[in-house]
């Protein structure tokens, strides 16, 4: 070889560029402009909203709106031979940096997923398939609000001061660098946008299937949260929507089957939850040991007092059995399916009894239009089908008014009710002395009143929150 | 032509040895000052004459020399000549220096290697030599602890097998995501390996290690030098040797090093529950719980077995040269059940001479490494956990009322599931996790010199890592109660990863010497290609415990793979000069392009200059002859950082599922197409100087590393869905002052004491954030300007009320409270996880045979969160767990004072309270060693035997209320890939470090 010739070798060798190599592209992912290119991408990100849900906040493994209503309020006990969760939030000591709820974080996490649909939803031809993917992706954004709302803030009939008072940064678009404040925001503000992103979901098909919003379960929402501002008028109107779209109520013989998820009718929303996703939305109630359940909360025994021998929710939605030494009252709506993993089940977040409870508040409570009568008849739609033998009680005033409250603690226990529902009527906690064991011994809870004008009803912003964005520094709630 | 000077000079000394007369008898040994073997074919002879010999199998010569002759002259190929006066001695024992392949003249700095003493950059070597009297470990860089100035080294944690926190010189990457993303850039032998990855190293073939700390050293390195380089190079044969054997082997065991406190015992623990009206037990229930009292730390824990060997042999031909070796390694670590860390190794170097100009290399190492891993949580199912958490009273199996073992229906006995639900011996047991790792390092290379001074390298260097995880759920496991599926019990998860990373390298040197006139100029290019392929399968519904493969299982439940690219294409110039050693100048410079930035910004340019005088070199300096070397340098140059996920620049939806139908989900990260690179500025002063024939060495070093457009994993708002961006932040400046001193002490024939220290000052602090106003991470540690990154945010204690024995805070103002609450969060200044003095000391004292090692490295500074003496001081919040024994000194009356706050109050609330200064000083090693005698060795056909006993970690001074060296606080909330990973930042119940007693022999051949 001559020297030229490796010269020429080395030259050649140094300039075989290899620039174009650096433009790497990833394996695990789509760019926007891919995904949005057709219907069908569509229909796969606003699956991936819904996907959201399944997370802390609402049917994740701890925290969120499946437990933490009924623990920061009277439904549930804390049990010492538990795993010890959330047990600040139960004794009321929780605070920003263990704000115990989780729903901040991810509800907003959920509503940047729709907001970026709806970005790109110019991108869809307009027509039925563009309307209703808009109305899904609006509606969940609402809905989700309105549960950071009803968490973070006051509720509109709590008290009066409440409509005036802070509300939430309710977020239209996709910008994850936006800072809003809080301040600026009403209580009323927020639920008026609210109700127009519902309103404007009623483009919605009749029924998008299993795991998905519809027709119906937007006005079911719709009169949930008319109930919250305190309009009786409206949350009636949308609750005999629903009802005139036929959902029927669980009937008694199918109501154990709605807790294994053999029995769908009675749903109008609920977050389908299978074993490959990983999540056991039971063990934020209880865990399988050796046989036995385990439960972080067991059901209160006032509450456990409520329940007659002739309801069937006594059998179906609590278990009385031993761990250990000692026998509980566990909570049984989250042990599982009849097969597959351990307390996996779908997240039920609006049963069709919920809807005849809040109509027939909403006509009790109205006092333009006293309907005893038709509150009667709502309450008896849910009633008659959980007592044998079941005879009307036929309350008329006051007594229809407790009686419908009874029913809704006893239906919508352990459901993410029960916080929501005193806090929107301006009642207190008032817990008994009684112990976490099934014959009411125990240790008594630590705390055992919450006074209906305590700052804890309004929850912590998360100091998270408030690090990632220090604009809402002055915005915390008062007393945390 | 040296060599046949040398045969000729051979056969001259034969033929006139017999024709001498009036002689006396000169006796003697000559060894190898590198291994202390005896050499055979030493050259022996009476200076100006032709008399002589040479030395025998054994190394030992018979001379008669005549009655006039006053000096020997030793010499042999590739050893330095020597000469000794005779002085009417009749035994003349000596030991020759190595002077082809001397390692402290020459160094390694990555693409080149310069003789020492025109170097004009701050760098750190660490030869052979030194590696000896190292902590023995299975991975190079805990053995690098204390040992270079500026290299601070801290154990990840205790884990057998685990690799540490390597930081040069403070390098701070403000991105905490993903493990520590400032470790430095690892080269062995050419082939880029990351810090991950150094355990496949058997540290027994290291041959020299360079630590490049400035830009003059690392800027060669481009984008990937920032946070320095280490050089590793391995042991190469040597063209004509004979082959030489190496056995070495030790075997030790290892324990938990002792807590400073104790926790309570059954009594205690009864008496606290009691007191605090959490508990009213029978005198009966009493009695029993009593009678269970144990330490758990004893059920828990075993004695680690450790032992290490290996095999190695080295020489060569008239062409080629090799090196082999094998290695075996195994620590079975502190956990009953698991069987720790276990490695096999291998490697073959060898060199080949084609022809003339043309030569051909490679270097190649595998190496299979095991590990039953624990888990590294905070609960129950890890082990270090559970030792502190359960109770005393708590037996290890259930008891009838009666005392007796309750047994299962096969007669065993069953496990108490205790106070967490979770029996951890039974987890150990029934819930195996191992680890292994089979990785193939190496690189082929070619040479050829194109004429005279200028020559052409091409190298294609590789790594393949296979990576294998299995993890078991057994059926009828206690776990498996909690989480597996009654109708298919049991489940099984297996994760794999192959990687594969390779670069092409193309290299021209040119070197030339005019007059007193040195120069070298280096070009390269270089293209680097990184990608991975992982899966992860699961199944349950199993029959047997026995079945452990998922062709048993009944269902699958999870099969998944994905796959990641990178790659990086670079131009480089370095070019150095110097005049007589005298006066030195080098610059460099490196053109990156890489494949994880933005669309435009795919570019960075790199580069460097430095100058340098030696001073001892002047004719002025001539008189202060003591004066071997006194070297001023400066340097002065911009270095890079690309450690950030590979798709770090890009914002897409990625696919899960709902409902088994794919959902489309924004990626975690949003997208930011201006994302570059890092850049460090850095400014190094330094002096160097040896003296009294190398006897003593010294230096000094200051430097500035200002980083700007650091790269980091931004966290945005909540409310817009608490997404992250990668971005380019700010600026942060590091500066301080190193120094190393090493010295003979005492230097005689038979006595050898030596020192050395090495310290380094560092100060840090965060200039610029890019227009915010602070970033908190993970809640307790915050990055502001003018601040240390990651000073600590916390609320401030301030003690017990002596009235009504509340814990006391300050508020922001700094009045105090007995309301906590997380809005006084300060920052602490001054309070970070980061040391402001590092080093180590280390002394040794050789006696004939005998040879005396210590050392001690220290830390000063840091502050580490004592999260484990939160939860075991918790104030009666963790009752249902065991506590230290001190909790019981609580308030109890008013006027109490030096106590813990009255139990079940606000006090169970995180502050400053269990902030601790983690500043320490570790007595790492102490070793102490025979070398048998040479004459007693060679009887049985050896050239050199040593062997030693070895105590590491034999003590640790500290007021840390825990183990100091804190890397890893707790392995799966920390080092996953969206998890934050602050070195140091709190302790967690991560494996903890032991002490150990080793026993070894090293044997020569």
């Amino acid at each position: 070889m001559n020297k030229l010739s490796i010269l020429l070798f080395i030259v050649s060798v140094f300039f075989t560029a290899c620039d174009d190599k650096l433009e790497l592209t990833p394996y695990d992912g789509l760019t926007d402009d891919q995904l949005f290119a057709t219907a069908d991408g569509f229909e796969t990100a606003i699956k991936g909203v819904y996907s959201g849900f399944r997370d802390y906040g609402y049917y994740g493994e701890s925290k969120g709106i499946m437990i933490g209503p009924d623990i920061i309020a009277d439904n549930l006990m804390y049990n010492k031979a538990g795993r010890q969760t959330q047990r600040s939030l139960f004794e009321w000591r929780n605070t920003a940096v263990d704000e115990s709820f989780g729903l901040y974080e991810r509800g907003y996490k959920i509503i940047s997923r729709a907001n970026r649909i709806l970005d790109n939803i110019e991108k869809l031809k307009e027509g039925d398939f563009r309307n209703n993917i808009e109305a899904e992706a609006k509606a969940i954004r609402a809905l989700v609000h309105f549960d950071i709302a009803r968490t973070y803030c006051k509720i509109p009939t709590q008290n009066e001061d409440a409509n005036a008072s802070l509300g939430i940064a309710y977020v239209e678009t996709f910008d994850p660098s936006a800072t809003p404040r809080r301040q600026g925001n009403t209580v009323s503000g927020t639920y008026t946008k609210i109700v127009n992103d519902l309103l404007a979901a009623s483009k919605i098909n009749e029924d998008n299937g299993e795991g998905r919003l519809g027709k119906a379960a937007i006005s079911g929402i719709l009169s949930r949260v008319y109930l919250h501002m305190g309009d009786y008028a409206k949350a009636n109107q949308e609750a005999d929507k629903v009802i005139a779209m036929g959902v029927p109520v669980a009937k008694r013989e199918d109501f154990g089957n709605i807790w294994i998820d053999s029995y769908k009718k009675n749903i109008l929303f609920e977050i389908r939850i299978t074993d490959q996703d990983r999540v056991r939305p039971g063990v934020s109630y209880s865990q399988d040991a050796q046989g036995e359940i385990k439960s972080e909360y067991v059901v209160s025994y006032p509450l456990y007092l409520l329940y007659s021998d002739a309801d069937i929710r006594k059998s179906t939605t609590i278990q009385t059995s031993d761990f250990k030494e000692n026998t509980y009252n566990h909570v049984a709506k989250y042990l599982g399916r009849a097969t597959g993993d351990k307390n996996v089940i779908d997240g039920k977040y609006l049963r069709m009894a919920e809807v005849y409870l809040n109509k027939a508040e909403a006509l009790a409570e109205d006092t333009d239009v006293s309907n005893d009568g038709d509150a009667l008849k709502a309450l008896d739609a849910v009633r008659s089908q959980r007592y044998s033998p079941f005879v009307s009680g036929n309350e008329t005033g006051q007594a229809l008014k407790d009686a419908i409250q009874l029913e809704r603690r006893l239906e919508l226990a352990f459901e993410g009710d029960r916080f929501y529902t005193l806090k929107r009527r301006g009642e207190g906690v008032m817990r008994s002395d009684h112990g976490e064991w099934a014959d009411g011994t125990g240790t008594p809870p630590v705390v055992k009143e919450l006074k209906a004008s305590s700052f804890r009803w309004q929850l912590p912003i998360p100091q998270g929150a408030i690090d990632a964005n220090p604009e809402l520094k002055e915005d915390q709630n008062p007393g945390y | 032509m040296k060599k046949v000077l040398l045969a000729l000079s051979f056969l001259v000394v034969f033929g006139l040895q017999a024709m001498l007369a009036q002689t006396k008898n000169i006796t003697g040994t000559v060894t190898d000052a590198g291994d202390g073997a005896p050499i055979p074919g030493v050259s022996v002879f009476v200076k100006g004459t032709t008399v002589g010999t040479v030395t025998r199998p054994d190394g030992v010569y018979t001379l008669a020399v005549p009655s006039e002759a006053t000096t020997l002259v030793f010499s042999f190929v590739g050893m330095k000549a020597q000469e000794i006066a005779i002085e009417g001695k009749a035994t003349i024992d000596v030991v020759l220096q190595s002077d082809a392949v001397d390692v402290a003249e020459v160094v390694v700095t990555g693409y080149s290697t310069r003789k020492k003493d025109v170097i004009a950059s701050a760098m750190s070597t660490i030869t052979t030599e030194e590696m000896k009297d190292m902590v023995p470990s299975t991975t190079i860089d805990n053995m690098l602890q204390g040992k270079a100035a500026g290299v601070d080294a801290t154990a990840l944690n205790g884990k057998p097998g685990n690799t540490a926190t390597v930081k040069i010189r403070g390098a701070v990457s403000l991105n905490t995501k993903g493990g520590d993303r400032a470790q430095p850039l690892y080269v062995i032998d050419g082939v880029f390996l990351s810090e991950e990855d150094l355990n496949a190293l058997n540290p027994n073939d290291i041959e020299s290690m360079s630590v490049l700390k400035d830009a003059a050293g690392a800027s060669i390195y481009g984008s990937r030098g920032a946070n320095g380089v280490v050089v590793i190079t391995t042991k190469q044969g040597r063209k004509g040797q004979e082959a030489r054997i190496s056995l070495s082997s030790r075997y030790g065991v290892g324990n938990k090093i002792d807590d400073p406190y104790d926790m309570m015992n059954a009594a205690q623990k009864i008496e606290y529950e009691e007191a605090l009206g959490e508990a009213s037990y029978t005198p009966e229930e009493k009695e029993r719980m009593l009678g269970f009292d144990h330490d758990w730390q004893d059920d828990i824990l075993k004695q680690a077995i450790i032992q290490s060997h290996s095999v190695s042999a080295t020489g060569g031909g008239t062409n080629s040269t090799y090196f082999v070796s094998v290695g075996y390694d195994k620590n079975s670590g502190i956990v009953e059940h698991l069987d720790g860390f276990e490695r096999y190794s291998g490697r073959l170097n060898y060199t080949s001479q084609l022809r003339e100009k043309l030569s051909v290399g490679s270097n190649m190492s595998l190496s299979y490494s095991e590990s039953d891993e624990p888990r590294d949580r905070y609960n129950a199912q890890n082990p270090f956990y559970a030792m502190y958490g359960y109770n005393p009273y708590t037996p290890v199996y259930n008891h009838d009322s009666e005392g007796n073992l309750i047994l299962d229906d096969n007669g065993n006995p069953t496990y108490n599931p205790t106070n967490s639900g979770l029996p951890i011996l039974e987890a150990l047991e029934k819930n195996p996790e191992q680890e292994r790792y089979f990785r193939m390092i190496g690189s082929v290379y070619a040479t050829y010199d194109i004429m005279d001074g200028l020559s052409f390298k091409t190298q294609y260097s590789g790594t393949y890592i296979r990576f294998q995880r299995e993890y078991y759920v057994e059926p009828g496991s206690i776990l498996d109660g909690y989480v597996g599926d009654k109708s298919a019990p049991g489940s099984k998860d297996d994760r794999g990863r192959d990687t594969f990373n390779y670069s092409w390298l193309n290299q021209l040197t040119y070197q030339k010497t005019i007059d007193k006139h040195n120069f070298d100029v280096m070009l390269l290019t270089e293209y680097s290609k990184g990608s991975w392929y992982s899966y992860r399968l699961s199944s349950k519904g199993y029959a047997s415990a026995d079945l452990t493969t998922q062709e048993n299982g009944s269902e699958a439940t999870r099969a998944t793979t994905s796959r990641e690219e990178y790659s990086m294409f670079s131009l480089a110039a370095a070019a150095n000069y110097d005049w007589d050693g005298k006066y030195l100048a080098s610059a460099s410079i490196r053109r990156d392009g890489a494949s994880r930035f933005g669309t435009d910004e795919k570019y960075g340019i790199f580069w460097s200059g430095s100058l340098a005088w030696n001073m001892a070199r002047e004719d002025f300096m001539s008189s202060a002859e003591f004066l071997d070397d006194l070297k001023v340098r400066v340097s002065y140059g911009t270095l890079g950082n690309w450690n950030i996920p590979n798709y770090a620049s890009q914002g897409y939806y990625q696919f899960g599922s709902y409902i088994g139908q794919s959902a489309g989900i924004i990626r975690p990260n949003v997208a930011n197409p201006e994302l570059t690179w890092e850049e460090q500025v850095s400014t190094n002063f330094g002096v160097e100087s040896s003296l009294f024939n190398g006897r003593i060495s010294a230096a000094v070093d200051y430097f500035i590393n200002t980083r700007t457009d650091f790269l980091f994993e931004n966290p945005l708002s909540w409310e817009g869905g608490s997404y992250t961006q990668y971005t380019n932040a700010g600026k942060m400046t590091t500066n301080g002052l190193e120094m190393e001193l090493n010295g003979d002490i005492i230097r005689t024939k038979d006595l050898r004491w030596s020192m050395g220290l090495n310290m380094t000052f560092i100060d840090y602090e965060v200039n610029e954030l890019n227009g915010q106003d602070q970033i908190v991470i993970d809640g307790d540690n915050v990055l502001k300007e003018g601040e240390e990154p990651f000073a600590f945010y916390l609320p401030r204690y301030a003690g017990v009320n002596p009235n009504n024995g509340n814990a006391q805070y300050l508020d922001k103002e700094g009045n105090i409270t007995e309301t906590y609450s997380s809005g006084n969060k300060v920052i602490l200044s001054g309070k970070s996880p980061l040391a402001n003095l590092y080093g180590g000391v280390r002394t040794s004292v050789s006696y004939k045979g005998i040879d005396l090692a210590a050392d001690f490295s220290f830390k000063s500074g840091n502050y580490t969160y004592n999260q484990m003496a939160f939860d075991m001081l918790s104030d009666g919040e963790g009752i249902t767990s065991n506590q230290r024994a001190d909790a019981l000194n609580y308030w109890k009356k008013p006027g109490d004072k030096n106590v813990l706050p009255k139990p079940m109050t606000n006090a169970n609330q995180s502050s400053d309270r269990f902030l601790q200064d983690a500043s320490y000083i570790r007595f790492r090693n102490l070793t102490v060693g025979y070398t048998l005698p040479v004459k007693l060795v060679q009887k049985i056909k050896l050239n050199k035997v040593r062997i030693y006993a070895q105590a590491q970690n034999l003590h640790t001074w500290t007021n840390f209320e825990g183990d100091p060296e804190v890397s890893v606080g707790s392995g799966e909330s920390q080092l996953g890939a969206t998890q934050n990973f602050i070195p140091g930042a709190f302790t967690l119940y991560s494996y903890p470090a032991t002490r150990s007693f080793m026993f070894g022999i090293d044997i020569n051949f």
